[in-house]
């Protein structure tokens, strides 16, 4: 890429990644697509874009004119003077970063096949965390001991937090994705709430706190990690704003 | 350059400065109009997964895009093919089989992998070789083994077969394409590195050949991640688990939702063991293909390598790898 115009275009399109990589890192955005650990390297990458955009744009004018090299091999599909026309498609996910809310996964992507599949990684380990004092815990900590430890009910209450996933008679379905790198690999956790009051709307977040209800003993040991038969009977429902964390970690 | 401009030289910055105000001004006209006329559409619902699916992709990919592309451009910056041809063997076939033990090596994501593959053949190693390090590095590094001993806790003989089917993957393709590949065109490549080494200092050339490499690669990885992110919304799951049941057919179903899911090869692991109704083979053969051709693998490899190249290395690789897992899984 030796050619000016070619140039400029590379640091239009850098500049856009960098700035979009920028606004996911303020405040908590980024963490609706990748996991929390990934904050270093993105900014590190970010740095590292935004450094080369400025040598694209600024570093190259000293006297460099091998323009005439680089023209397409057709089957790159290079634009003339070196940029490759794909790059443009760059720009696609980091300016519609600018344009469209920036949200995590939601019910809709919530298939009830696989559901919960995410407690089967853990069959041999036991909940490291116990429930807080007010009885707060994981999705995922709470689905892996009544999955895999019928023996040993969940006692007294709990407080889960979660998303909506559905409505049903009687309660609603609350749902949490387990994410392992970034929302592409995101498996739901889904858990069914029995509340006789109005269920909170469909993806609006709530904590629940209530008792388990463990399933009857008579159920197949695979079906136990249906979601219906992982009941919380609720004694309160709070409606809360989306966690900074939209999503719980192996 | 160290002629003062003249007038008409002057005019012509200050049209450029215009132009460059007009432009920024409209860019925010058009992306304030698109907020308000798309944000709405993708705040729920089928658009708001996709739009997650294909920016989380995008963006999980990029330090991964990054780190493989500084390697690749130090390659190209620094390197000489001379030095090169010092590390590897003479004879092409041993140079496949050191270069997949490097792989282990040299802990790499596939995103960075093809860029570094890419730069190793302008540097004048064997394509064979090079291929068999793009296909390697990303699957049995020690990262990935690790990632895949927590998913399957308590069975190690997992972590032994992903290992192996994966190895041998990356040897048998390369091996392979020593065979038939000879006809295959790299000279673009070596001609570019050959070009490059010619002109600018030392660190010009490695942000030169850092920007192409990441513009080049990341351009059709977006491409990939949105083909990836529309499958994986579209098709409905129920399908895929309908299969499960049906021996062979279930290792290439799984295979090719591998090809489809597109996940990184750190995380393939987890998301195998959510596919309960298929046999452990078939959850094998889903973590040797992942890494090995999924869609944005193809799509980094067409802007690459073109698409010729694609065309004939992803079925075979494929092919190789389904193979490789059905083998491997006699063993679990």
């Amino acid at each position: 890429m030796t050619d000016p115009k070619a140039l400029t275009r590379a640091a239009i399109i850098l500049t856009v990644i960098a700035t979009g990589l920028g606004r996911l890192l303020l405040g908590d955005a980024y963490r609706s697509y990748v996991r929390p650990s990934m904050f270093v390297p993105l900014l590190l990458s970010a740095l590292a874009i935004a450094g080369l955009a400025l040598w694209t744009a600024f570093g190259f004018d000293d006297g460099d004119d091998a323009a005439a090299g680089e023209h397409g091999h057709e089957d790159h599909g290079h634009a003339h003077g070196g940029l490759p026309r794909i790059a443009w498609w760059l720009i696609v996910p980091f300016a519609c970063v600018a344009i469209v809310p920036l949200r995590p996964l939601g019910s809709s992507s919530v298939r009830s096949s696989g559901a919960n599949q995410a407690v089967t990684q853990r069959a041999e380990r036991p909940v490291e965390d116990p429930p807080a004092a007010d009885g707060t815990m994981s999705l995922l900590d709470f689905v892996s001991q009544v999955v895999n430890d019928p023996a040993h009910p969940v006692d007294g209450e709990v407080r889960l937090t979660g998303f909506v996933q559905a409505q049903q008679d009687g309660g609603f379905v609350l749902a949490r994705f387990v994410m392992t790198c970034c929302a592409a690999d995101a498996q739901p956790l889904l858990v069914t709430v029995l509340w006789d009051d109005e269920p909170p709307p469909k993806d609006a977040w709530a904590t629940v706190t209530g008792t388990h209800l463990p399933a009857a003993a008579d159920t197949a040991p695979e079906e136990r990690i249906e979601a219906e038969n992982i009941v919380v009977e609720a004694s309160s429902v709070e409606v809360i704003d989306q966690p900074a964390d939209p999503y719980e970690t192996p | 350059m160290t002629d003062l401009p003249g007038d008409g030289e002057l005019a012509e910055e200050q049209d450029a400065d215009v132009r460059a105000m007009v432009l920024a001004v409209l860019v925010t006209v058009v992306v304030l109009v698109l907020r308000s006329a798309l944000g709405p559409t993708f705040a729920a619902g089928r658009p708001r997964a996709w739009m997650t699916v294909f920016i989380a992709i995008s963006v999980q990919a990029m330090p991964f895009l990054v780190l493989g592309v500084t390697l690749s451009a130090l390659i190209a910056a620094f390197v000489s093919p001379a030095a090169l041809a010092r590390v590897l063997p003479r004879r092409r076939p041993a140079a496949v089989v050191v270069a997949g033990g490097a792989g282990f090596a040299l802990p790499g994501c596939e995103c960075g992998a093809v860029p570094v593959a890419g730069r190793l053949i302008g540097g004048g190693v064997p394509a064979a070789a090079a291929l068999t390090f793009l296909l390697a590095a990303p699957a049995i590094n020690p990262i990935v083994l690790a990632a895949t001993a927590t998913a399957f806790p308590g069975h190690p003989e997992v972590v032994l077969a992903r290992f192996g089917a994966s190895l041998a993957t990356a040897i048998v393709v390369g091996l392979i394409w020593l065979r038939i590949g000879d006809d295959h065109d790299f000279t673009p490549l070596i001609e570019r590195a050959t070009r490059s080494r010619a002109t600018g200092s030392r660190w010009a050339r490695f942000a030169d050949a850092a920007a192409h490499d990441l513009l080049h690669a990341g351009g059709w990885l977006v491409v990939g991640a949105a083909v990836a992110a529309t499958i994986q919304v579209v098709v409905p799951t129920s399908v895929v688990d309908a299969l499960g049941g049906l021996g062979i057919v279930s290792v290439i179903v799984l295979g090719l939702v591998a090809v489809v899911l597109c996940t990184c090869s750190e995380a393939d692991a987890f998301v195998a063991t959510s596919f309960t109704s298929f046999t452990p083979t078939a959850r094998l053969a889903f973590m040797v293909v992942g890494p090995a051709v999924d869609l944005k693998l193809i799509a980094l490899q067409v802007g690459t390598f073109g698409r010729r190249f694609a065309r004939a290395f992803a079925p075979l690789t494929f092919a190789v790898a389904v193979a490789c897992a059905t083998i491997a899984g006699r063993f679990l």
